[in-house]
């Protein structure tokens, strides 16, 4: 592999997508500016019409800082985004004229695949996060302009102190005497983490299987599974912790460190089995890539 | 040299568009790849350059085979497709993006190419026309100076003049060392220029041979003799 291949067919790819790219860039800012912008919209709406109703219903000002359900919807984004991305990995093979410049472009498959997955992944979740940066700044901006400086914050702040688990260490040493509570929690980060990396792996095989419309089918087929596993998961779990007198069921388990070792377990064997599938679909993309056609059964 | 042994393809679910076909290539030639519509000239083609994985045999350039698309062995060829789309982008800055590519590359004869077809060296490739783009690709193509140059229908859209014009580009942008296949369902666009036929009709090789400099050929003519049409 060679380095230096991969900037040629990195600028070649840079120069003939330019206007993809720049689209992509405009499109991402532009969505989060305007969650941010309709969030603040809605909130100063409430606000006006609560200071107009005056003495009849008093409010604290602090209720419209909060801009709740705009985080909401920027973690929406935030968890959309790089999945958009990443289901554009192989945008080059979308048409049948694309496919025989990128295949015919005398370059390894390796160092072409590994220059998508970085624009793909990298380029993606670094874009992700200019986004929310810049929508965070602009909603700073109306609030200084519109309330003043006092009553602002970071929403980008903010939502990393929700994604972090933030309980206070003195707490969590009382609570390790009675519960498992460190192990849980470790589990739990690591679930998260080989969740997103399966997901994003999951939508570059999707895209490596079909170039059109591949967005669409790999979120159907992933919300498909993840209500499977999530109703499997729940029968198999609550089985397993219920009391059962004769054939008469009695109730739920009231052993809850025995619980909280079990749920430990499991999110550590899911995570492993995260992991392992994130592994097989970089994997099978690959050869799909190396094995890429002018045309398929799923690709015309 | 570039080589195919017993050639097999099929589309899913059609049958063989081509069968057990087996032809050779040597540097120095110009091949005319004539048939009827769908006889399989422009898969032929793609089988050659590594675009279809064929169902059974091989297409070996130099000792290499094509579908494994070694950089080495890519680097040496270079397909003018019968449809293409251009980059929004100049000239100058998609050759530069491509020139890395091809070791080969020579400006000149990109700027005698251009010259011939009466062609601006700057432009922006997406507001061409489309006799414009097949101007300007088959220009770029010559430039390469790649080992096997593959063209699918080359003079589609070309207006009378273009055609003369690309017989003289092709002239002046060929060399001994290529081997230059181009398919074709119009004869004469091209009978001035080959000077070797290959002919295929419903799975059959009708003719394979070198054509006589002494002794010039109608091939529309031998053509529909040789289908049978007259």
């Amino acid at each position: 592999m060679n380095t230096s291949n991969i900037k040629n067919f990195a600028k070649y790819d840079l120069t003939i997508n330019k206007v993809f790219y720049r689209n992509m860039i405009i499109m991402s800012l532009c969505i989060a500016v305007g969650i941010s912008a309709l969030g603040f919209m809605g909130r100063y709406m409430l606000y006006s019409s609560a200071t107009a109703m005056g003495p009849v219903m008093p409010y604290d000002y602090a209720h419209f800082r909060n801009p709740q359900v705009t985080m909401v919807f920027l973690s929406i984004f935030i968890g959309m985004l790089p999945c958009i991305f990443a289901g554009c990995t192989f945008h080059n093979l979308r048409k049948k004229q694309g496919r025989i410049m990128e295949l015919t472009l005398p370059t390894s498959n390796k160092e072409k695949y590994i220059w998508h997955i970085i624009v793909s992944v990298g380029f993606g979740f670094l874009l992700t996060l200019a986004s929310v940066l810049v929508a965070d700044l602009f909603n700073y901006l109306l609030h200084i302009c519109v309330f003043g400086n006092e009553y602002t914050y970071s929403m980008t702040a903010k939502m990393f102190d929700i994604l972090s688990i933030n309980i206070p260490e003195a707490e969590l040493a009382q609570q390790a005497t009675k519960f498992p509570i460190y192990s849980l929690l470790s589990s739990m980060r690591l679930l998260i983490i080989t969740s997103s990396i399966m997901g994003t792996c999951a939508y570059i095989y999707g895209n490596s299987v079909k170039y059109h419309y591949n967005i669409i089918i790999t979120y159907g087929i992933m919300l498909g599974a993840s209500i499977i596993l999530a109703i499997g998961i729940s029968v198999i779990f609550g089985a397993a912790h219920v009391n059962v007198e004769g054939d008469k069921i009695k109730g739920m388990s009231t052993d809850e460190i025995g619980m909280m070792n079990d749920l430990t377990i499991l999110f550590y064997c899911l995570a492993a089995a995260f992991a392992t599938i994130a592994g097989i679909c970089v994997w099978r993309s690959y050869k799909r890539y190396c094995n890429a056609q002018i045309t398929t059964a799923t690709n015309k | 040299m570039l080589e195919i042994k017993n050639l097999t393809f099929a589309y899913r679910g059609t049958k063989d568009v081509i069968s057990d076909l087996s032809l050779e290539f040597k540097e120095g030639g110009v091949y005319g790849l004539l048939g009827k519509n769908g006889t399989g000239k422009s898969t032929l083609l793609y089988l050659i350059m590594g675009l279809l994985k064929p169902r059974m045999g091989e297409v070996m350039m130099d000792g290499k085979n094509t579908f494994e698309r070694h950089p080495d062995t890519l680097s040496q060829m270079f397909i003018v497709p019968e449809e293409y789309e251009m980059p929004n982008t100049t000239l100058d800055k998609y050759v530069e993006a491509l020139r890395p590519f091809y070791p080969n590359f020579d400006e000149q004869v990109l700027n005698d190419c251009l010259e011939v077809f009466e062609m601006p060296t700057n432009m922006n490739l997406k507001d061409l026309s489309m006799g414009q783009k097949k101007k300007v690709y088959i220009s770029l193509a010559l430039s390469i100076r790649s080992k096997v140059l593959l063209m699918d229908e080359p003079t589609n859209g070309l207006d009378i003049p273009a055609k003369s014009q690309f017989r003289k580009a092709l002239a002046r942008g060929m060399n001994d060392e290529q081997i230059i296949i181009i398919s074709t369902h119009q004869v004469r666009d091209v009978e001035m220029i080959i000077d070797h036929v290959t002919m295929i009709n419903d799975n059959q090789v009708l003719m394979n041979e070198a054509l006589d400099p002494e002794t010039p050929v109608n091939l529309e003519e031998l053509f529909l003799k040789k289908i049978g049409a007259l």
